[in-house]
């Protein structure tokens, strides 16, 4: 099932290819069937899916698993590498898939007016969203690296093409942004490669479930733990490994200091993709700290936790300030994505079962708001073509429909009780308290700044409520936007009641998505910690010994 | 008298034995022939038989080559030592021919070599030569053929990047080439005069080469090994040995630097592995080097210093094939990275490599002449919105860019990976320190090759068109090698392991690991 979904897309980029361009309504129908079809498959997946196995380091735990070989090379003098063809989902990448479908749905949707050459337009959003499941769905290192890179091509194209006035440079400072991080990421792999080995066939793998099973490493291989063989410019090389791949995906998060450029991609991607940006993109990099990083050096992810949660909160902080600086909507809302992803990494970075289920459930919760919020701000862009918040006054009393959809948007957001973020900041905030009393990891006082975070982001959501939406209806564009601004649309609601509906309804009953993902959480702090301790036991007898 | 008798006769017997393996290149001297008369008598009236005749002469050694590989197995010492067969020289061989064929037929439709004044007939002649040369490189195992090839080689290139040699700059760029490459060749020579007075021998696999090198003192050996390793690196344009590239690359017809860019590197990278060959025993489990001459050291800051040297150059370039002259000293970098492990896995990441970099530098060099013939521009800024003009060319180009990135799903992905990881594996095996630097370098400088590659598509798709462009003539046959070439980069991409397990089972299948 797992194939179908992520070879659904190419099929359908096949289909667009080959059809002639004069028909160009045609490609939006083929993409949006697509999606909704990835949809269907998705919620029948749903109601297979066993709540109750524990997926994350051992395949049994994983479920609608394919694996077929896919490379197999007998190289010389190290015997022969193994590259499988190897998919499955667990509790926590499962959510993701969930969010990815109904992402790439409302993309989708909100793709209806693109004018310029619509079928390049779809043929690269069609593989984005291959690329997209591909990333999730892989459970072979080299397959999910294949993915990981394919992502980057058709959003430089997307960015670059459909984009606002510096589209240019906001692309392809994205590309070498995200391709600085990642390249790093390939010695790693071939450094795991080397230390590790199949336990049945004995051949090198790149199968990321051994990886993280400390027992099929080669002894005195660079990345084995407990021998003098482990040790890079007098650290170990678990450690640098971790941190190597920790850059490469905060640098995607994005976790400030490295996300510059994230406002500027946000500021000039067409509004799908902002949508795709900010509700997946920002995903995958925290899916890959989550599946890689915690999962195959836990050593690491004890040792480097203080660090991780400080990032944490430092994006949270300088986020939401930034928020409140921005002149421009859609860089706020950029901002404010900084802001909230901050709390993943906080709840990652206390490795208590509460504070990972928060910063699961924050995923899923920002991927519907951050497209909500970034929809809202194409609404009016594409009515006069502005989103200086200083340019707009009383939207209120000229469109209320969409002012109700902000309201929702925004309380939601800011952390109201009742809808999903409130569920998963909470989680995060006593995950993070909880911390240094169960195992010491992450201090008190990051809890307390996390807290004081949602207390900006409320000040800068409430803010601009004020300074657009109340008030006198009073435009820079006087009468023509008056004009311009009418309320929303049929397909504008179409997106907006959805995604309204989901963010309450996981807000009320949240277990909805608790289920999905606690029994693999449960396992992922276990075995984290467990394994982790014992690790970073050894490593810093090493050190000490030397 | 009865000994020079005997002597005589044995040479001649070794001559006749060693004729049967000799016969691609037998083949080619006679087509070479050939196309010389050809041209001379018929040459006028009928002007594509001469690239026809060479198409065939190519097509008929590549299948002689492809059936020396079963023949290969066995190392064949050929003429008293002169030349060297093995599988490794036979696959190198198969590549030299894919390429030549790519190029004669990309040099048929190009504008400059077909509308040249002095005919197209020599032309083919000097490709034909430097075939023949390259044969020679990859087979060579003695001292004065190491020379001979590389001279025949440079001679042959000489000519071809001056052969359209209408303008100053052509004629500027040609006579800096060869006074750079005269002077590396009197070094190599001199080289090669030392060694041969150190050891008394010009067999390189003789019994007592290294023997005898060992009792010279080890900075005199030393000296000696450089002075012949700068010669190859003229022709590998190896930094600081890479100053003529830029220019003659430019300055060049596009078939010639197609050539010059992935050929004759290949036939250096061939001789190359021959050369350092000689200074590893290669034990049961790994691989032994000689230990009065530190190759490993050399060539890892050799190849920082040539990534790097390259790859920050092509960054401010804006004409395309300046552009890509500093990028393929680039890649020369990151080959010379295969090579540090001294095993048939990096030999193997070389061949594959330079297969894909070959096939996608030749791809990208054919949009190019496409672009120039159909809308006459040659700078990367003149290439604004050009990118839906010619849709599918434009796509493969950005295929082939990609795949010289180093980016999945491309078959340059791949290649890449396999030199990192025999790179990797020479740190496991020697723990040099310096290879992880290497390995840095080589990922940072794959960001950078991204900024300046990507100025390409970033032209062709982002850009609007500064005038109204129609394309002239749109060379459809060309287009459609183009696509097959962008295909089989992603094909060799995606699914490797076919090529991969082809080139590993040949270097495999020589029983006697005299090789590295």
């Amino acid at each position: 099932m797992l194939t179908i979904l992520l070879f659904l897309p190419i099929l359908s980029l096949i289909l667009v290819l080959i059809l002639p361009n004069s028909n160009n309504n045609l490609f939006k129908y083929i993409n949006l069937t697509t999606t909704i079809l990835q949809v269907l498959i998705v919620i029948g997946l749903y109601f297979a899916f066993d709540n109750n196995l524990a997926g994350f380091n051992s395949i049994e735990g994983f479920q609608f698993v394919e694996k077929v070989s896919w490379i197999g090379l007998q190289l010389g003098s190290l015997g022969s590498l193994q590259i499988d063809y190897f998919l499955g989902v667990d509790g926590i990448s499962f959510t993701l898939v969930i969010l990815t479908t109904m992402v790439m749905l409302i993309a989708a949707i909100s793709s209806w007016n693109i004018q310029l050459k619509p079928k390049s337009y779809f043929a690269l959003l069609l593989l984005l969203n291959s690329a997209i499941i591909g990333v999730f769905c892989a459970l072979d290192f080299f397959l999910f690296y294949i993915f990981y890179e394919l992502m980057l091509l058709p959003l430089f194209f997307l960015i670059g093409i459909w984009g606002g006035s510096k589209r240019e440079y906001a692309s392809i400072k994205f590309f070498l942004y995200t391709l600085f991080g990642s390249v790093f990421m390939l010695i790693v792999i071939i450094g795991l490669y080397f230390s590790v080995k199949d336990p049945i066939s004995g051949a090198h793998t790149f199968n990321m479930l051994h990886m993280m099973n400390p027992d099929n490493y080669l002894p005195g291989s660079l990345l084995s733990v407990g021998s003098e063989s482990g040790i890079l410019f007098g650290a170990p090389t678990r450690l640098i490994a971790f941190a190597v791949l920790f850059l490469g995906f905060a640098i995607k998060v994005p976790v400030v200091p490295l996300h510059t450029w994230l406002p500027d991609a946000h500021v000039e991607a067409p509004t799908p993709i902002s949508i795709i940006l900010a509700g997946l993109l920002l995903k995958v990099g925290a899916y890959g700290i989550i599946r890689i990083c915690y999962g195959i050096f836990p050593d690491g992810a004890i040792y480097f936790s203080y660090w991780i949660g400080l990032l944490g909160v430092i994006s949270i902080i300088y986020g939401a300030f930034n928020a409140l600086a921005a002149t421009d909507f859609k860089r706020l809302i950029a901002y404010s994505s900084v802001s909230h992803m901050g709390f993943v990494l906080l709840g990652l970075a206390s490795l208590t079962v509460e504070g990972i289920n928060g910063a699961i459930f924050q995923l899923f919760s920002h991927g519907i708001l951050a497209s909500m919020l970034f929809f809202i701000v194409g609404v009016i862009y594409d009515r006069v073509g502005d989103r200086q918040v200083a340019n707009f006054r009383g939207l209120m009393t000229q469109m209320p429909r969409y002012s109700f959809f902000v309201i929702i948007a925004f309380f939601a957001s800011l952390g109201l009780p009742g809808f999903s973020a409130f569920i998963a900041e909470l989680f995060v905030l006593i995950g993070a308290f909880t911390s240094q009393t169960t195992n010491g990891l992450v201090p008190h006082w990051m809890a307390v700044a996390g807290a004081f975070g949602i207390l900006i982001g409320a000040t800068y959501f409430l803010w601009t409520l004020q300074r657009m939406f109340f008030g006198q209806a009073r435009f820079l564009g006087a009468e023509t936007w008056a004009k311009q601004l009418i309320d929303l649309n049929t397909n504008e609601k179409l997106v907006l009641y959805p995604l309204a509906l989901l963010t309450l309804l996981l807000g009320i009953f949240p277990n909805l998505l608790f289920d999905i993902g606690n029994t693999t959480i449960n396992k992922m702090v276990d075995s984290t910690m467990q394994i982790g301790a014992q690790q970073l036991e050894q490593l810093k007898e090493i050190i000490s010994n030397r | 008298m009865e000994y020079y008798q005997t002597y005589i006769q044995k040479q001649i017997e070794e001559l006749l034995l060693g004729l049967p393996y000799f016969a691609p290149e037998i083949l080619l001297s006679l087509v070479f022939v050939l196309v010389i008369i050809t041209d001379l008598v018929l040459g006028k009236r009928f002007r594509n038989v001469v690239p026809g005749i060479t198409i065939f002469g190519l097509l008929l050694s590549g299948v002689l080559s492809v059936q020396q590989l079963a023949t290969a197995h066995e190392e064949m010492h050929l003429f008293s030592g002169m030349l060297l067969l093995d599988t490794k020289a036979v696959l190198f061989k198969i590549l030299f021919t894919i390429i030549s064929l790519l190029v004669v037929v990309f040099s048929i439709v190009d504008f400059q070599i077909r509308n040249n004044e002095k005919g197209w007939g020599e032309y083919f002649v000097l490709l034909l030569g430097a075939q023949l040369a390259m044969h020679l490189m990859a087979m060579s195992s003695n001292l004065l053929m190491v020379f001979l090839s590389v001279e025949m080689l440079s001679i042959c290139s000489y000519i071809l990047v001056a052969y359209v040699s209408r303008e100053k700059e052509v004629s500027e760029a040609g006579m800096k080439y060869i006074l750079f490459g005269a002077a590396s060749s009197a070094i190599m020579l001199f080289g090669i005069s030392l060694l041969y007075g150190f050891t008394g021998t010009l067999n390189l696999f003789g019994d007592n080469f290294l023997g005898e090198l060992s009792n010279v003192p080890v900075a005199a050996s030393t000296l000696a090994i450089l002075l012949v390793f700068a010669g190859l690196a003229f022709k590998l344009s190896l930094v600081p040995f890479h100053l003529w590239v830029p220019d003659a690359y430019q300055g060049a017809a596009t078939p010639v630097t197609a050539f010059l860019s992935t050929a004759a590197k290949a036939a250096g990278f061939a001789l190359l592995i021959r050369f350092i060959s000689t200074f590893t025993y290669s034990m049961p489990s790994y691989t032994m080097v000689w230990p009065n001459f530190d190759w490993e050291t050399l060539l890892i800051v050799l190849a920082i210093l040539t990534m790097t040297v390259g790859n920050f150059g092509a960054i401010w370039q804006d004409n395309i094939k300046r552009m890509l002259a500093y990028s393929s000293i680039g890649h020369t970098g990151f080959l010379v990275m295969g090579i540090i492990t001294f095993s048939i896995s990096g030999e193997a990441a070389i061949l594959f490599y330079l297969l894909v970099y070959s096939i996608a530098n030749i791809g990208a060099f054919l949009v190019v002449g496409v672009y120039h013939t159909a809308f006459s521009v040659n700078l990367i800024s003149e290439y604004k919105g050009l990118g839906p003009k010619m849709p599918w060319v434009s796509a493969a180009m950005v295929v082939f860019l990609i795949s010289l990135v180093g980016l999945p799903p491309t078959s340059g992905f791949v290649a890449k990976f396999f030199v990192f990881s025999s790179a990797f594996e020479a740190y496991t095996i020697g723990r040099h320190p310096l290879i992880i630097w290497l390995m840095v370098a080589g990922v940072l400088n794959t960001v950078v090759s991204l900024y300046y590659y990507f100025k390409v598509p970033l032209n062709l798709y982002l850009r609007k068109p500064d005038r109204d462009m129609r394309p002239g003539n749109r060379l459809i046959y060309i287009q459609i090698i183009i696509v097959i070439l962008a295909v089989a980069t992603l094909a060799i991409g995606i699914f490797p392991g076919k090529v991969m397990n082809f080139i590993e089972f040949q270097l495999n299948s020589s029983p006697a690991k005299l090789m590295f």
